[in-house]
């Protein structure tokens, strides 16, 4: 019995050793948080023009690094075309200057596009794959070709980003040099066989549970897939690590030198920019694609064409990240055994999760190096391409 | 309740005739006026009891039975407003069985430890993070097992349960108040949708 309560009051077992430490910390963090304005926690800053828009969707071209934007540059690859999600921002690729793919790709030379969907609300409810890919980044990829006089570019697309990129491969796959996806799910039940719990999806796993309708009820009852509860459903797949960063780690996280601070208020501040996803395409990412599995059996239509993954004969990178929670590797493997016969496959995995992928140094330097070797040099096209009208 | 204390027309009419002479200082008046509004007052109080106690036992012959007869009393307003408090009552229940499941799987590791057994020397940092990493194992492994994903879907056929509930609500109040509801939003905004897609499409074929 005495025992027993030595070490139930044992100091090192509560850390109350630690405890001077621990407030001083806090004094610590307290100062930066004090020190530190939202106008100081910038994210997404590198330099860009808008060059088109279509409805609520904005397409920026990146000035070059060296240069003061006024677009007399010399093309020699392919300009690259990159779409993220529509569950979280674009600025995820650029999030601060020494954490950028985007920055990286410039500073190699390239010429870099970036879709930016907007802020859909209510009134975008009916939005589909149709117009995602059909519509917006269709015109995204002729304007650039207009705008480039090429026939040809690459076409980057990220997680559901990737997913449109894909589709859109499929349907004009005579517009793409190449196509590189990250962390993009391909055969949605590939997780499925996994015997290690932390590898089968939560989110698959959920959708398989769930019935077509009530997934209908859901999103139909909100109007939208509202940002803040698919922000609640990427909270849920990692519990504890949530419960701890607002907790005992939030000290720990702002009590480091100032930039450290700022680097991980520049993470908040994008998680905490979680666009509404327009409920038609949820019904269809969760229902035809998670639920139903569509994209691996050419029964998931974009315009009324099937999308045919076979279609896909241009050279393909597909990189994914081997710690990803949220989309499990398997499902972004599956694609090796879908693409063309004829078609150049190759795969980069990285040491890192579904966001680290992007943000880690390490991770994105070699996310930035793999897409710069894989972008085929330019072709200008014979006859210009048709304006948009 | 006497005859006369119940007779809420006549008592309604009395009130009216004192009510009527607003500027006249009779005393007599003035004082029958005051007798006549507190009956009226304690009448309609008793009245508003009464209907309060038939809608009670209305709603606890109908607790739980689907299809209670839609009595216009409030112009709907009523039942929607007692539907959208069964959902969230609902809505409350499964959140946590959501809770509880993920409580205990959190405690889990506790649960089955043998404190007696571990030497000081194995408090220290590396052992905070096994802990971690167990419970973190624990909860990861609850969260794909049946009971979870049952639980799961208890939870969003309840908020969207509840959500609709709360939008058949807040669109009575825009209807009574002359405001577009969003039901009628969406109907609109449907047909933009499709003239825009038309008009996407009549460009690209334009030479």
């Amino acid at each position: 019995m005495g025992a027993e309560k030595e070490i139930a009051i044992n100091p090192a077992m509560w850390g109350l050793g630690d405890l001077t430490e621990y407030q001083a910390k806090m004094q610590t963090g307290i100062d930066n948080l004090a020190d530190i304005h939202d106008c100081d926690v910038a994210i997404g800053e590198t330099a860009k023009d808008a060059v088109f828009s279509i409805e609520k969707v904005t397409l920026y071209k990146y000035r070059p690094l060296d240069s003061n934007g006024t677009g007399d540059e010399t093309l020699t690859h392919e300009p690259i075309l990159i779409a993220y999600s529509l569950f979280g921002r674009y600025s995820m690729l650029d999030l601060q200057s020494d954490r950028s793919v985007v920055r990286n790709l410039l500073a190699l030379g390239h010429t870099v596009y970036i879709i930016d969907w907007g802020n859909p609300n209510k009134s975008d409810r009916w939005l589909s794959y149709d117009d995602y890919v059909g519509r917006y980044m269709s015109d995204c990829v002729d304007f650039i070709r207009h705008q480039q006089n090429i026939e040809r570019l690459t076409l980057f697309g990220i997680c559901e980003g990737g997913t449109f990129a894909a589709c859109y491969a499929s349907l004009f796959p005579e517009k793409l040099g190449a196509l590189v996806l990250a962390v993009t799910p391909i055969d949605f039940h590939a997780d499925l066989d996994a015997e290690e719990p932390r590898k089968r999806g939560y989110l698959g796993g959920m959708m398989r549970q769930l019935s077509p309708s009530q997934i209908t009820d859901l999103i139909d009852s909100f109007g939208c897939l509202p940002g803040h509860l698919s922000g609640t459903v990427f909270r849920e797949m990692t519990l504890l690590d949530t419960c701890k960063k607002y907790g005992p780690s939030l000290v720990e996280a702002v009590s480091g030198s100032k930039e450290a601070a700022l680097n991980f208020l520049r993470m908040e501040k994008w998680l905490l920019d979680r666009p509404h996803h327009p409920a038609e395409a949820a019904k269809q990412w969760l229902i035809d694609l998670y639920h139903a599995n569509r994209l691996i059996d050419g029964s998931f239509v974009v315009n009324g064409q099937p999308v045919l993954l076979e279609n896909l004969n241009m050279p393909v990178l597909n990189i994914y990240a081997k710690h990803d929670h949220i989309i499990p590797p398997p499902e972004s493997q599956a694609l090796k055994k879908l693409v063309g016969n004829d078609c150049k496959y190759r795969e980069l995995e990285l040491n890192a999760g579904h966001i680290g992928a992007f943000v880690s140094r390490r991770a994105n330097a070699a996310i930035s190096d793999a897409i710069s070797n894989w972008i085929p040099s330019i072709e200008h096209a014979e006859h210009p391409p048709q304006a948009l009208s | 309740m006497t005859e006369d204390k119940h007779d809420f027309f006549q008592q309604w009419a009395d009130f009216l005739s004192g009510a009527a002479h607003p500027f006249t200082f009779d005393e007599q008046i003035v004082s029958e006026s005051k007798r006549g509004a507190e009956s009226l007052l304690e009448t309609a109080d008793d009245a508003y009891q009464t209907m309060l106690s038939h809608y009670d036992r209305l709603l606890s012959q109908h607790a739980g039975a689907p299809g209670m007869p839609a009595l216009d009393t409030f112009m709907g307003f009523d039942l929607k407003l007692k539907d959208m408090a069964d959902a969230y009552s609902d809505l409350l229940g499964v959140m946590a069985n959501l809770n509880a499941l993920n409580l205990e799987a959190a405690t889990a590791p506790f649960r089955s430890a043998d404190l007696a057994s571990f030497s000081p020397e194995a408090m220290q940092r590396p052992f905070d993070a096994k802990w971690q990493s167990f419970v973190d194992e624990s909860l990861v492994e609850m969260q794909r097992s049946q009971a979870y994903l049952t639980a799961k879907s208890d939870y969003v056929s309840c908020l969207a349960k509840f959500q609709k509930s709360y939008r058949s609500l807040a669109e009575s109040f825009q209807e009574y108040n002359h405001a577009p509801t969003l039901s009628e939003f969406e109907d609109l905004t449907k047909q933009m949708h499709e003239l825009r897609r038309e008009l996407w499409a009549l460009k690209k074929k334009l030479p």
